[in-house]
């Protein structure tokens, strides 16, 4: 106790505070920049952070870290492109309400849900040190391949009433997954003889390619401004009575996102589509997901910012990243000369309560700025797109390239691009596609292991049995609960209507 | 003028312009950016390591240049090895650093290589140790007690063409019968997975073990067995001054068969472990360099490793290991170039019998 | 004729590339090591059956929905109020645009090239004046110049840079 309030002092004294608002305004203008996420501005800060005292370090790195999952809601909601991975499911809901011109309500309630999220896990993060380590342990690899297994089965949930294109959506995400090195062998897979496909497709194309591309070409099409509405909507106060009257939802998504983060391996950008799924899953009213349900924009807010927290627990507490730009964090704790470990609990103590309060305070303010800057920025949605156009797709060109530094970055974008697009139009849900890519690895990974370590047994290990069942479950309750459409002769197919 | 100040005169300015003449025809990076290529991504070991010689580099190298890191990650650094060596100038104002990872596809011969360390100029070389333990369950209190052991262990390997061939072509040698379960993403995941028990042997880097096993060791969840060792002046494998109780590899051999090791698979070992650890990071300037840029930047080397702040850094975030420069990382990193082909061919033979796998 | 003018939309077209995605993927998956094949193996074998039924069905509700609205390509897509035909016309012009600017990237470097594209874009498509457009311009050229800076990368060259020395930012 006596140390954590130590670290607090250490971080209210000016120079430490300075460092953590810097970060905390990278963090803002990274989030709200599609695209671009914490690896790049880990990757800004890293030269930054040499020499300085890691304090100062964790203060700048940890406020820049948290924000993003709080600030990236700005072009999701407004403009339907992800503002950075952990954020594409708030486009489903938050984006047809901003559409409906009530942005100003979505913001809010997004921000509301990022706080509490935050600062859960936040909380969480120092609850847990004690018991951290045993928890990890006890998910060896047939664990995680289950866990793998239970966030694909989102893909049953979010393909709304086109099983077959879901699934074959996922099968698709799956391949594309697998490009590439294969994870057990030094092989190559379907890589053409292209020196760029050996490593497979970067993660940020693919998010950009089938969520950004297809949205800012459609929103040229249209021709238009982005919200339908002629007035903004007032909002505001409605945003947080919306969060508070869910606060359920919440919470549980929250704790989704703590546990996803905390788990190496599972990836933090699944975080948002799992909790939006869940959420959709565990309500009989499921009639306006997709078209302006603010429970669809609280879920994934809050576990995505949850999710930082977690994620640093295996980050600090064992050296394995929880994501991808807590693997680049991790290079920024070598630099300062201090390696994660067990230590991390007894020497280091005050360097891990000097993490949570960046985090904490980085969510408080992000938030707080977040809402400051709502209103002008709420304001470019009536603005006709061909004004923002034009610069969106500047980042996106820069953020592709910045994956891999090479032209292969721009074409796989492009192609990705043309994808997206064709599986907007036609009804085939990209969601699905996303967490089949993002999960490929892992699954292919861990039930590898699982065989090769195992044999057959492994299916009969507790926590096996345990997951088995918490996926059985859910796809049982998704299926009874689903609303029944009436028969229609002519099938019509929408491209927005439900998850897409 | 007398003729004995005309001597004098002569004298002064033959020394003043010998004494002169270095800095007159120097190297002077005044202004420039010197650009540090890792062909890894930000945040991972080999970029940790340029970062932070970076900031020395800029201190002694004349003309104060920035130094700046600039990542090209790929096939696994075959795709910067193959850049540094198509298109990068010879005009000093580029290097390279390569490690484990890229040494290790050229010493394959793989085909995708086309990069040749033989060709380039070392400045200088890091070297890292490893340190091997095993799970106490078995018994066994040291490596001396693993002589005729059957029992059949577990390693979490990320693949038989990684850093891994030294692990597992060392515990094959000792012996013991060791299934590598490939597919873990890194020596941190292979150190969860033996605390999962999912793994019953592994090996950490000297900084990871320090931290994180010898608290294991002192709860009694590991025993210790060995270090890979390092390599002396003579290009000899001796025992790693970081685990100076520890046998280094050669030793445990000996511990267990009675005889030194030799032959193929020891000659393999050998190269793989010093492209592996006892040099395994480098910095390298391109093929058509001029003689006096290298010798600015070995200079340059050799007093940032003499510099004690830098050795403060080494302590802490670079194992606590000799650095090499110049002539003396040369040396060593000869030991990769110069292995014998019968060794290699061995090399593929044993890969392709105990797990299938063909180098392309 | 009919039949090829029904079958042609878009949505089988894609239906059909979709299942000779998955088959390829399968064959090729025979040619890999055995840990590496499994994998990709059954994932394709199970969707490239899926897919086919897919593709079936898309056939058959293509083939119903020109019988019901009359000839031609009137595809409703109730999110567009301009028919299907329209959007693709306009989705290609759009993609020629990018086409253009990866061709110009290619020729001019990224630079160059973004510059030209956001004061050509803002003059033209947006309908600005030249100097507006050539402030945004300049804010383009800045802010990836800012990034170059702080994430020491180089924009892709053109062909150009062979030839001619730009100042920095350019070349």
């Amino acid at each position: 106790m006596e140390i954590a309030l130590q670290s607090l002092r250490i971080i209210l004294e000016p120079s430490h505070f300075l460092m953590l608002i810097s970060g905390v305004l990278l963090g803002l203008a990274i989030g709200i920049l599609p695209g671009l996420g914490g690896i790049v501005g880990m990757t800004i800060l890293l030269p930054v952070i040499y020499g300085m005292d890691p304090h100062d370090a964790f203060a700048l790195l940890i406020g820049m870290v948290a924000v993003i999952p709080t600030s990236d809601t700005f072009p999701s909601v407004m403009m339907g492109i992800p503002g950075s991975s952990g954020s594409q499911a708030t486009i489903m809901d938050g984006y047809p309400l901003a559409k409906k011109g009530q942005a100003a309500r979505a913001l809010s309630a997004a921000f509301t849900a990022s706080l509490f999220g935050g600062l859960f896990g936040a909380a969480v993060l120092t609850a847990v040190i004690p018991i951290a380590r045993p928890i990890v342990l006890s998910f060896g690899s047939p664990e995680l391949f289950m866990l793998a297994l239970l966030g694909m089965s989102m893909v049953g949930v979010l393909s709304g009433n086109r099983p077959i294109k879901g699934v074959l959506a996922g099968g698709l995400g799956l391949m594309i997954g697998a490009l590439g090195a294969a994870p057990a062998l030094p092989e190559y897979r379907y890589y053409f003889g292209i020196d760029y496909l050996m490593d497979g497709i970067p993660l940020v194309i693919i998010g950009l390619g089938l969520f950004a591309f297809p949205e800012i070409i459609d929103l040229l099409i249209k021709g238009k401004a982005i919200s339908e509405a002629p007035t903004l909507g007032k909002g505001w106060l409605q945003g947080v009575k919306d969060a508070i009257s869910h606060k359920l939802i919440i919470l549980r998504c929250s704790v989704i996102g703590v546990i996803v983060g905390f788990l190496p391996g599972l990836g933090g950008t699944v975080v948002d589509w799992i909790s939006y799924g869940h959420v959709i899953q565990t309500t009989r009213d499921r009639e306006n997901f997709g078209k302006g349900d603010i429970r669809g924009v609280l879920a994934p807010e809050s576990s995505n910012n949850a999710k930082e927290g977690g994620g640093l627990i295996p980050t600090l507490l064992f050296g394995i990243p929880g994501s991808g730009s807590m693997a680049v964090f991790l290079g920024g704790l070598l630099i300062l000369g201090i390696q994660p470990g067990p230590s991390m609990v007894s020497e280091d103590i005050g360097l891990l309560y000097t993490a949570i309060w960046s985090l904490a305070l980085a969510n408080v303010f992000g938030a707080g700025l977040c809402i400051m800057l709502s209103k002008p920025i709420t304001r470019l949605t009536i603005i006709p797109f061909t004004y923002i156009a034009p610069f969106m797709i500047l980042i996106l060109t820069l953020a592709s390239y910045q994956a891999t530094r090479s032209w292969g970055d721009l074409i796989a974008l492009l192609i990705m691009g043309i994808l997206g697009w064709v599986m907007k139009q036609y009804g085939w849900p990209r969601p699905a596609a996303l967490i089949g890519y993002v999960l490929s690895d892992n699954l292919e990974t861990y039930l590898f292991i699982s065989v090769q370590r195992y044999g057959i047994a492994w299916i009969t290990r507790k926590g096996v049995i345990i997951l088995a069942l918490i996926i059985a479950i859910s796809m049982v309750l998704s299926i009874l609960w689903k609303t029944k459409k009436k028969p229609t002769t002519k099938l019509v197919y929408d491209s927005d209507k439900q998850a897409s | 003028m007398s003729k004995k100040m005309l001597v004098i005169g002569i004298a002064l300015f033959i020394i003043l312009s010998i004494g002169m003449a270095p800095t007159v025809h120097g190297v002077d990076f005044s202004k420039k950016t010197i650009k540090w290529i890792i062909p890894f991504k930000v945040g991972g070991g080999s970029d940790v390591w340029s970062r932070l010689y970076a900031p020395f580099f800029r201190k002694y190298l004349p003309g104060h240049p920035a130094v700046v890191i600039k990542n090209m990650p790929g096939g696994g650094s075959i795709i910067g090895g193959n850049y540094f060596d198509r298109k990068v100038k010879a005009n000093g104002l580029t290097v390279f650093g390569s490690s484990g990872s890229t040494t290790f596809p050229y010493l394959l011969g793989v085909r995708e290589v086309k990069y040749d360390f033989s060709r380039y100029y070392l400045v200088f070389a890091s070297p890292f140790g490893g340190v091997a333990y095993i799970n106490p369950k078995f018994g066994a209190k040291s490596v001396q007690d693993l002589k005729g052991f059957k029992e059949k262990l577990a390693y979490a390997s990320q693949g038989a063409t990684s850093l891994d061939i030294v692990p597992l072509l060392a515990f094959e040698m000792l012996g013991l019968d060791v299934k590598a379960v490939f597919g873990y993403k890194g020596r941190g995941a292979g150190r969860v997975a033996f605390e999962q028990g999912e793994a019953d042997i592994d090996y950490q880097t000297s900084s990871a073990y320090i931290k994180n096993v010898r608290p294991l060791i002192k709860q009694g969840a590991a025993i210790p067995l060995m270090t890979w060792g390092v390599l002396d002046e003579k290009n000899k494998v001796v025992r790693d001054p970081m685990e100076p109780d520890l046998p280094c590899f050669p030793e445990a051999y000996e511990m267990i068969h009675g005889k030194r090791p030799s032959g193929q698979a020891w000659e393999a070992w050998k190269a793989f472990f010093t492209a592996g650890f006892a040099v395994q990071k480098g910095m390298w300037l391109p093929e058509k360099t001029k003689k006096d840029i290298v010798e600015t930047y070995r200079t340059a080397a050799a007093k940032i490793i003499a510099d004690p702040e830098f050795k403060v850094v080494v302590q802490k975030s670079l194992g606590g290991y000799k650095q090499l420069p110049g002539e003396q990382g040369r040396k060593a990193f000869e030991q990769v170039l110069k292995v014998p082909p019968e060794s290699k061919v061995w090399l593929y033979g044993w890969l392709k019998d105990r797990y299938d796998v063909t180098v392309k | 004729m009919i039949v090829i003018s029904r079958l042609l939309k878009i949505r089988v077209v894609f239906a059909a590339f979709i299942f000779v995605a998955f088959g390829y993927g399968m064959c090729e998956a025979f040619s890999f090591g055995f840990l590496a094949k499994i994998f990709p193996l059954y994932i394709c074998l199970f969707c490239t059956i899926l897919a086919f039924f897919n593709l079936i069905l898309e056939i058959r509700h293509s083939w119903r929905e020109a019988i019901d609205s009359g000839v031609g390509f009137v595809d409703l897509e109730s999110e567009w109020d301009i028919p299907m035909s329209e959007v693709i016309e306009r989705f290609c012009r759009y993609l020629l645009l990018l086409l253009l600017l990866y061709v110009s990237i290619w020729l001019l470097g990224y630079s160059l090239s973004i510059t030209i594209f956001l004061v050509i874009f803002y003059r033209f498509l947006t309908g600005t004046t030249w100097r507006i457009a050539s402030v945004a311009g300049l804010a383009g050229l800045a802010f990836i110049s800012l990034i170059s800076k702080l994430m020491v990368i180089d924009w892709p060259l053109g062909i150009i840079q062979n030839w001619i020395h730009l100042p920095w930012p350019l070349g």
